[in-house]
């Protein structure tokens, strides 16, 4: 990652209305906030749609950056935001409690504890996450990779803090689930 | 397999994961930012300016908070290595300038910096009468000590033309440290002393960040220099044989160049030509280069170099004599990837041409008579082949029987 100082002059170049600048922090930023937008949304061509709306945005929002704290993590919240706001518009979702997902309990509790860690790539993951229905992804997204706690999703999402820590767990083991078992084919195909 | 272990995992794995963009998700941003227009309107709700100061091989940052459009911060060292720092507001609806003084070291009054090369800094900026700024800013400057590097400077010569490779040299530096070079164009390297194309004119800013690790402690250093790349010209040119009786053919030359105000020819017997279209005399047969270096106003030049083959007849299997009405048509020709265009010549005078093997001359004018027969015609056919673009004069004579 580029230093602090070469982002804030690119920031500041931005602001000014520089468009090298601009195209600059877009190529610096893109491929990892499509990442991030992709884990919400699932869909790779919904993600580009959040990409060139929320970059529109942070340009027009930059003059509000303060200029300390993580850049990075700045733009990050905006595009979180954005996706939140793109499933509750496109999916009607309901928040409240009791989101069915087609994961049985006995299914996701199924998992030994002495497994071993299973060796997965970003993109096994993200296949995986594609498996779980979009709030139980949001509230796994929230507390995963943003840092959430239960409270603060509760809050965010209207759902109440039970829910989000039985979604978590839920979906974490769903993951876990697909993770190892892709672990072990690939075993068995090496073997044979 | 601890839960724990599992999320950080999970969390590390994503840390530099990036998915490649398709291209069109940018030009739709920059549309929709709109450029200029729509950034300047907001107000500057911070700045920041960031300087080298020779020497002493320091940065400074300055963060505002403030409202008005601009401000400048300056650096000059003097003769006995003081670096002073001067905060310059900018005039604003005509009222003067109000200056800012940066004091340094701690509790200091002093409005310069000595001894850089032994202290480490801290600078507070601090509103000189009541105009101008608000607030306390702070500063953190980073002296030479801590610095990895002994020298600020890593240029190469600040103007080059567009397309050339140029080179950064980093200045010299302990061994354990790391390089981050930002061009100014989107590309970036971690060579010491890495070499870069620029492909657009325009003016730059290269940053170099310098880190090293002393006392187990990350000191970065930073610096910037802007360097400007010129517009290069483009150097084209087509050329085509004149039509003339065969032996002497004229290569006359279209010009198709592009920014250049001035122009070189060579020629494959050393001559040379600044003409803007020159045409040119080829008395042998062979295959002989011409190349145009096209020069801009600013000194840039671009060279192109083409081909022209005067070839040996026989290589067409043209037949020496034909029947009035019966067709005259070089054999090879038919197996030509490519285009051609061949002329019949009586006395230099054109009286016939045809670019397609389903006309071949046939002897006939077009007033449906005969052309004198048992007399010899000269033909001439220049052939362009579809893949490298090369171009081959054939000349030869025909005799026209009844």
């Amino acid at each position: 990652m580029p230093d602090t100082r070469i982002i804030l002059d690119l920031v500041s170049g931005s602001i000014r209305g520089e468009h090298r600048s601009q195209e600059l922090i877009y190529k610096m930023f893109a491929g990892k906030m499509k990442v991030v937008c992709i884990r919400y949304l699932k869909s790779r061509e919904d993600a580009e749609d959040v990409l060139q709306e929320g970059f529109i945005k942070i340009f027009n929002l930059l003059p509000q950056y303060s200029g300390s704290g993580s850049f990075e993590g700045w733009m990050r919240r905006i595009f979180v935001n954005l996706c939140i706001d793109v499933i509750r518009k496109n999916k009607k979702i309901s928040f409240v409690s009791g989101d069915k997902m087609e994961i049985a309990d006995e299914e996701s509790a199924s998992i030994p504890e002495d497994s071993a860690m299973p060796d997965f790539t970003p993109e096994d993951v993200l296949v995986a996450m594609g498996t779980l229905t979009p709030v139980y992804r949001m509230v796994f997204n929230l507390i995963a990779f943003e840092d959430y706690s239960h409270q603060e999703v509760s809050e965010k999402l209207g759902i109440s803090v039970g829910t989000s820590k039985s979604n978590y767990f839920k979906a974490k083991k769903n993951i876990q689930r697909i993770l190892i078992n892709q672990n072990t084919k690939e075993n068995e195909r090496k073997a044979i | 397999m601890s839960e724990k272990q599992f999320e950080e995992q999970l969390k590390k794995k994503f840390e530099d994961y990036e998915i490649p963009v398709t291209p069109n998700v940018w030009q739709n941003v920059a549309k929709g930012v709109g450029g200029k227009s729509a950034l300047i309107a907001a107000s500057y709700k911070w700045l920041i300016a960031g300087m080298i100061v020779g020497g002493g091989a320091i940065g400074a940052y300055l963060t505002l908070a403030r409202s008005s459009n601009s401000a400048v911060l300056t650096a000059a060292q003097n003769q006995e290595n003081k670096t002073s720092l001067d905060f310059q507001d900018s005039p604003k609806n005509g009222e003067s300038n109000s200056s800012v003084q940066l004091n340094s070291v701690g509790d200091s009054e002093g409005q310069t910096i000595s001894n850089l090369a032994n202290s480490s800094v801290e600078v507070r900026v601090h509103n000189k009468g009541n105009a101008g700024l608000q607030g306390n800013n702070v500063e953190k400057m980073v002296s030479s000590k801590e610095s990895p590097i002994e020298s600020s400077t890593f240029s190469t010569a600040k103007t080059h033309c567009v397309g050339a490779e140029v080179s950064f040299n980093s200045p010299s530096t302990p061994d354990d440290v790391s390089f981050l070079w930002n061009f100014g164009d989107g590309s970036f390297s971690n060579e010491s002393n890495p070499k870069h194309k620029y492909l657009n004119p325009g003016t730059y800013i290269v940053s170099l960040s310098v880190s090293g690790h002393k006392s187990a402690q990350i000191n970065t250093m930073n610096m910037s220099e802007t360097i400007t790349i010129l517009t290069t010209p483009k150097a084209d040119f087509d050329w085509t044989f004149d039509n003339v009786e065969s032996g002497k053919p004229v290569v006359s030359i279209d010009n198709n160049s592009e920014a250049a105000i001035g122009f070189e020819w060579n020629f494959h017997d050393g001559k040379k030509s600044h003409d803007f279209k020159p045409n040119k005399v080829i008395n042998a047969s062979g295959k002989f280069p011409i190349s145009i270096t096209a020069i801009h106003e600013n000194g840039c030049k671009d060279t192109k170099i083409k081909y022209v083959s005067i070839n040996d007849n026989s290589q067409l299997q043209a037949p020496a004599q034909t029947l009035a009405g019966e067709g005259f048509m070089p054999e090879s020709l038919k197996d030509l990837k490519g285009s051609f265009v061949m002329g019949i010549y009586d006395n230099g005078k054109k009286i016939f041409e045809t670019k397609t093997i389903k006309r071949p001359w046939t002897g006939i004018d077009a007033n449906g008579r005969y052309h004198e027969v048992n007399k010899q015609y000269t033909w001439i056919i220049i052939t362009k082949e579809n893949n490298n673009g090369a171009s081959n004069y054939y000349s030869g004579k025909v005799l026209l029987k009844p």
